[in-house]
């Protein structure tokens, strides 16, 4: 049975993508500390893991899409250098999004606990490679 | 003798046992408004003082009088009551006599977080949506301690 699209093992030097609403001024181009913590906190929606996106079938600007009249910005990273820090990245292709992905060691119910607080740190402040933006819905 | 600068070591940076907020142990005073006292910051800047009215009266104040921008897809937008007690938590922890954070931003989970960055040293007050206020010092993206404030 072939293996359903988007389900393929993630590859180290895969980019993945994590949108960013900007109206919540948790990445600022101007600022010396130009990208917060909490730009990785789960939200309700990630019950089982954090969602990112993989640039192999999601532009960045079909990531970058949200809410009408709002902007966003998009964190790039790579899978290999999570993998390497010890986060975990599993496919988790959604119907009509096959570059669904999710860090299953940083939910909704978890984002408080010490592990994630670290593993946020980390992503914002030293796996983020980049950060493209500003897009406009 | 090799002298530390050619080894790449920066006797300058902080760590968490130099970093002001990492060393911050609370309790938070409330209503430092309300306190004669809490007119000047312990440190005495009128610098530090700017800092923490640019923090305050700038995002937060933007913020207070308009909590819609906040919300978003998937995004907890706080809500006024949290921004407004932000406000006050940023005026006590400058009464306290912190210096100013870097950043205000909202978490996206219904809160709001001060950020300050002193070399490898990140410190974080979070005022989350019940109203609580905790610290948290990472240090190289370890964590080195965390204490509720309020």
């Amino acid at each position: 049975m072939p293996t359903p699209l988007g389900a393929e093992p993630i590859a180290d030097d895969e980019l993945l993508y994590r949108r960013i609403p900007a109206s919540l001024n948790l990445y600022d181009p101007s600022a010396e500390l130009f990208l917060l913590p909490d730009a990785f906190r789960p939200n309700a929606s990630d019950t089982t893991g954090l969602s990112l996106y993989r640039s192999k079938y999601k532009s960045i600007e079909d990531v970058a899409r949200g809410r009408e009249g709002k902007t966003y910005y998009v964190a790039v990273l790579r899978a290999g250098d999570l993998r390497a820090a010890g986060i975990a990245i599993v496919p988790r292709p959604l119907e009509g999004d096959p570059g669904h992905v999710e860090l299953p060691g940083l939910t909704y119910e978890n984002r408080k606990s010490d592990r994630p607080i670290e593993w946020k740190s980390l992503l914002a402040l030293k796996l983020c490679i980049k950060v493209e933006g500003p897009f406009h819905s | 003798m090799v002298s530390v600068a050619t080894i790449g070591f920066n006797m300058n940076l902080p760590t968490t046992s130099e970093a002001p907020w990492a060393q911050f142990a609370g309790p938070l005073a409330a209503n430092a408004v309300a306190r004669p006292e809490a007119a000047q910051p312990h440190n005495g800047s009128s610098t530090e003082c700017e800092r923490w009215r640019a923090v305050v009266g700038s995002r937060l104040a933007e913020w207070q009088e308009n909590p819609a921008v906040l919300e978003d897809e998937a995004v907890e937008a706080p809500r006024l009551e949290i921004i407004q007690w932000a406000a006050q938590v940023a005026m006590d922890l400058r009464a306290a006599g912190l210096p100013a954070p870097q950043r205000v931003a909202a978490t996206g989970d219904g809160g709001i977080v001060f950020v300050r960055q002193e070399g490898p040293v990140c410190s974080t007050i979070e005022v989350a949506s019940d109203r609580s206020v905790e610290l948290v010092v990472v240090e190289d993206s370890r964590l080195v301690s965390r204490r509720r404030l309020r």
